[in-house]
């Protein structure tokens, strides 16, 4: 028999119980608005009964309750809901990052709609050939033509540059990203030790899981994670789907064995090293930084070779820019080799583990860079185009110089000329410093036909490897021969101007003759193989051999049947562009939709009503009063029997 | 399901964001006045746009050439029609000529009027338009003929060089660079092996001047002053108006032209025929043959100008409807733009109002 005491227990453990729900109450209220919070529950449950079966049980009828207790406090969260969330987070991540890029890149076209920026340029170029056709012997038409294409030259140079701005400005995001990552990877390790701890004593770690989720959460933007359960709510992380990693199972958290735990980190330049193999691969040398911080120490920055890479391998690393570490940063090859300062890895037998993540803001950068490239690549097709067409048409000479070749002087006579002597569009990146300048000093030249003594001059050298780089032009080096520029009579306008080395020499055609212009300006119509174009194509092979024209008495480039016109093309470079920047707009609307959706859900679960806290509060309230008036109640009957039974 | 306030403010936060995008892209495109800002947002019409621009604008090209092309072929309309009309009063006079009555002081005069005729024959060659020589083939900025006194002291036809020296199609040392000077002109050496027998070095005919009319159209428009000095007569037989302009005034001397001049060809070569009856029989044939020439290239002119007129006409229509299709592609409509701006905006207003009044009372108020 419990007796008074019992019953004064019995309220004193009401009155506690009541005390720590409203405690927890009180925590779900402070914390309504943190973020990642879930709203805990105190679950009471009534104390062990008196009394169980037993030889000495007493034989009043029981069992008697003996109060109540607080068993545990709940984190109300749904586990799937989680899951869900993460899922649909990475995916967000990964198109609002290519959105975004795209949007910029966008920038760069923003005006072809209304006829301004590149388009404008390519076409003005071209018209102003007209204007020399019928007035070629009037210098400022002359000037109108080379002031147009050194405008075209300028256009695609600038976007040229704004794209590889955009590159650059890419790779630094995934190296802060890579920094971000490993911070975040570091605090869930700590979190997680601690939560084992926790839960290994007993106790609910609520808030740390919180924290820990929360981290999560962040994680799974960057890139797609996958969560096993171990012992002790200790998790393990690894990244879900990421291209590789070879046969290797690498995880980025474990609850135990963390030795084993991996890192990401940043590959800072890759510099080839020496001239080509002869299959193709070459040699080069990587520098990463540990852990992706350049910031703290300079033993973080580590150079290793690499021996025999092939295009593919190069590609993979240039694109992804993230390598698998060990948990000091130390990279690490396919066969788990750690490759330290100074290593030398043969990458025929052993490949680098980049990362290349499958979904998040990493697979956003990533991608990024290639369609960058891609864009590259379509400016560097019309640069390398237009050039060709219109030195092959121009010069009349259809033929490409390599470095090797030897030019001779040129001759005042008539005849089908051989060499290009005034090539029109030349490599900025070359011709730059092989100009040289005439008597008065104010004409640039490649080479002086008035120049009685050629050896000052370097002789023919100079136009010859101005003509060999021809072949690598591209939008960002793509120039006006400044000697032209600065003396536009040397444009060759008239029909027989293929006949001579330059525009002067021509005694056959008359100073009104500009059908060679006239020709020129057709080429804006003229359907040509420009999606072919690669970086090994040379003016030879894109032009192929010249005809003669039925209508003109020039030779000119034939229409391809497979070709199209340089307008049309750029339009259609337009139009992929918008297409994937409308793709990925309406995917960053639709996956963020359904992430709204999750997260309501997830409100719905975890998240805390105000109102519901009053109601419990009330509730609560009104049960610590009701126990506290039992120990009042107690107290009087106790006060009758300590003092009122014997007098 | 479980609804928190959180839930009640997170989705009005969403919704608003919509809202608010929406009324921006719309207000955008009234401000701009145009429906696509940049490629995405609707790549086809943007394709289509950047086509369509580049079209108009080099039809307006073709535009301009065409007008340009039309005032030299004006230029060169009322040149003929001058010509014609010195070549006619000649005529004339050669007809006069022919009166038994007129006798040597007759005939100088006659000769005289003819010999200032000859000097606006070729002010008439050198007309210019716009700072260019018209008759001057591919060689514009230089005349074509200059008027030169014979040994007789009689104006005569001849070809300029480029310094302004005149160039004798018949001479027997022609150098390369009057060979290509002549080909500039449009001076046939063909006519100098039929008149003469000497071989010549054949020239090339590069005097035409072309203009891109529409695409791929390319249209030859000039008339050079070797088309007028050099032509056929209705025989097949070759022609020089300047051989027959210096006859003219040599009989007008009374004097057989091959007795004067020693560079005289063929046909001209006068062998023991009366100088008066000369005037009258291969003299008068000769002008007729040359105003028929004249004439005949005046009327591939006239068909040139109508050929313009009509180009021009249907490249303005041309301008006219793909004008109208890049405005009903890229241009917005204002009443239409309108009303979705004020529909958008009732939504708004109402979202706003609805929201504030469900967020904000909670429980605590009441307790």
């Amino acid at each position: 028999m419990p007796g008074l005491f019992g019953t004064l227990n019995t309220g004193k453990s009401g009155l506690f119980t009541q005390q720590y729900a409203i405690d927890v109450t009180s925590h779900n209220i402070s914390n309504a608005n943190t973020e990642g919070y879930t709203r805990q529950r105190a679950i009471m449950e009534a104390t062990q009964p008196y009394c169980m079966p037993s030889l000495n049980t007493s034989t009043t009828p029981g069992q008697l309750g003996t109060g109540s207790q607080v068993s545990t406090i709940q984190r109300i969260r749904n586990e799937f809901t989680d899951y869900q969330i993460r899922n649909e987070n990475s995916n967000v991540g990964n198109y609002e990052v290519t959105s975004d890029y795209l949007a910029q890149i966008e920038n760069l076209f923003a005006d072809a709609a209304d006829d301004n920026g590149l388009s404008k340029s390519i076409g003005d170029f071209y018209q102003s050939f007209n204007k020399l056709s019928t007035n070629p012997e009037d210098k400022s038409s002359r000037v109108a033509v080379s002031t147009a294409a050194n405008t075209l030259c300028k256009a695609l140079n600038e976007s040229y540059n704004k794209l590889q701005e955009l590159k650059t400005d890419g790779y630094n995001n995934i190296k802060s990203k890579i920094a971000n990552v490993n911070a975040y990877l570091n605090q869930v390790d700590t979190f997680n030790q601690q939560i084992m701890g926790v839960k290994l004593s007993g106790q609910e770690p609520n808030d740390l899981m919180d924290k820990r989720d929360n981290l999560l959460d962040k994680l799974s933007k960057e890139f797609g994670i996958s969560i096993s359960n171990q012992n002790n709510y200790g998790i393990d992380v690894s990244a879900k789907n990421a291209a590789g990693t070879g046969s290797t199972n690498l995880s980025l958290i474990k609850s135990a064995n963390r030795e084993n735990e991996n890192r990401i980190s940043y590959v800072d330049s890759i510099v080839r090293d020496g001239a080509e193999n002869a299959d193709g691969t070459a040699n080069y040398t990587l520098s990463y930084y540990k852990f992706g911080d350049d910031a703290t120490s300079n033993s973080n920055k580590v150079t290793i070779s690499l021996k025999n890479v092939s295009d593919d391998q190069l590609k993979n690393l240039q694109e992804s820019r993230s390598i698998w570490a060990d948990k000091d940063g130390v990279i690490l090859d396919k066969n788990g080799d750690k490759l330290s300062d100074g290593s030398v890895v043969d990458l025929k037998t052993a490949d680098l583990m980049y990362f290349k993540a499958d979904s998040g803001e990493f697979k956003g950068f990533q991608t990024v860079e290639a369609n960058i490239d891609t864009y590259i690549d379509n400016l560097n097709k019309i640069s390398k185009c237009v050039a060709f067409s219109i030195n092959a048409l121009h010069s009349g000479i259809s033929n490409t110089v390599s470095s090797s070749d030897t030019i001779a002087d040129p001759t005042n006579t008539k005849a089908k000329q051989t060499v290009d002597y005034m090539p029109f569009f030349v490599n900025s990146d070359v011709a730059t410093s092989k100009y040289t300048t005439d008597s008065s000093g104010n004409v640039h030249l490649l080479y002086d036909p008035n120049a009685t003594d050629h050896t000052k001059t370097n002789g023919t050298s100079n136009l010859r490897d101005v003509l060999a780089a021809e072949k690598d032009i591209n939008a960002g080096n793509i120039s006006v021969n400044r000697q032209i520029v600065d003396d536009p009579f040397q444009i060759k306008a008239k029909t027989h101007d293929d006949q001579f080395a330059y525009e002067n020499y021509n005694n056959v055609d008359g100073n009104g003759n500009g059908d060679r212009a006239l020709g020129m300006k057709q080429l804006n119509d003229a359907s040509l193989n420009i999606t072919t174009i690669s970086d090994a194509t040379t003016r030879n092979s894109f032009v192929g051999t010249l005809e003669s024209s039925t209508s003109l008495g020039i030779d000119t480039i034939s229409n391809s049947k497979s070709g199209m016109t340089v307008t049309a093309y750029y339009s259609s470079v337009a139009e992929t562009l918008g297409t994937n920047a409308q793709t990925a707009n309406s995917a960053v609307t639709s996956h963020q939709g359904m992430l709204d959706s999750y997260n309501e859900l997830k409100q719905a679960t975890s998240g805390v009503s105000s109102d519901e806290e009053m109601a419990n509060l009330v509730q609560y309230m009104h049960a610590y009063q009701a126990n506290a008036k039992v120990i009042s109640t107690v107290d009087k009957l106790l006060e009758v029997v300590i003092n009122g039974l014997i007098k | 399901m479980r609804v928190t306030n959180k839930m009640l403010s997170d989705s009005f936060l969403t919704d608003m964001k919509t809202n608010l995008q929406n009324m921006k892209k719309i207000q955008g495109q009234m401000t701009s006045g145009k429906e696509i800002s940049k490629p995405s947002d609707d790549p086809y019409k943007t394709a289509k746009m950047i086509k369509l621009n580049r079209n108009i604008s080099m039809n307006t090209e073709y535009n301009t050439n065409i007008k340009d092309c039309g005032d030299w072929l004006d230029t060169t309309d009322t040149a003929l029609n001058e010509l014609g009309n010195s070549m006619q009063r000649i005529r004339q006079l050669l007809e006069s000529s022919g009166n038994a009555a007129y006798g040597t002081t007759e005939r100088q005069t006659i000769k005289d009027e003819i010999n200032s005729k000859i000097g606006e024959i070729s002010q008439i060659l050198n007309t210019t338009f716009e700072g260019k020589y018209v008759f001057g083939g591919s060689r514009v900025t230089n005349k074509p003929t200059c008027d030169i006194t014979d040994a007789s002291g009689n104006n005569a036809l001849s070809y300029c060089d480029s310094t302004g020296e005149p160039m004798d199609l018949y001479s027997s040392t022609l150098s390369t660079d009057n060979l290509n000077e002549f080909g500039m002109l449009g001076a046939d050496s063909s006519i100098r092996n039929s008149l003469t027998s000497v071989s010549g070095i054949a020239v090339n005919g590069n005097s035409k001047l072309n203009t891109e009319i529409s695409k791929g159209v390319i249209v030859n428009y000039n008339v050079s002053a070797g088309q007028i000095m050099q032509y056929e007569d209705g025989n097949g037989n070759a022609c020089d108006l300047s051989k027959l302009l210096s006859s003219i005034t040599t009989h007008l001397d009374n004097k057989e032209y091959s007795s004067v001049d020693t560079n005289v060809e063929g046909a001209y070569k006068d062998s023991g025929v009366d100088p008066s009856s000369s005037l009258i029989n291969s003299d008068l044939q000769g002008i007729t043959d040359a105003i028929n020439n004249v004439l005949k290239l005046r009327s591939q002119v006239g068909a040139y100008q109508n050929r313009m007129d009509s180009a021009k006409s249907v490249n303005e229509d041309e301008n006219y409807n793909m004008t109208e299709i890049l405005s009903y592609t890229g241009d917005i409509d204002i009443t239409e733009k309108t009303m979705q701006y004020a529909t958008l905006q009732t939504v708004y207003l109402a979202s706003l109002q609805t929201s504030s009044k469900v967020i904000q009372p909670t429980l605590i108020e009441y307790l």
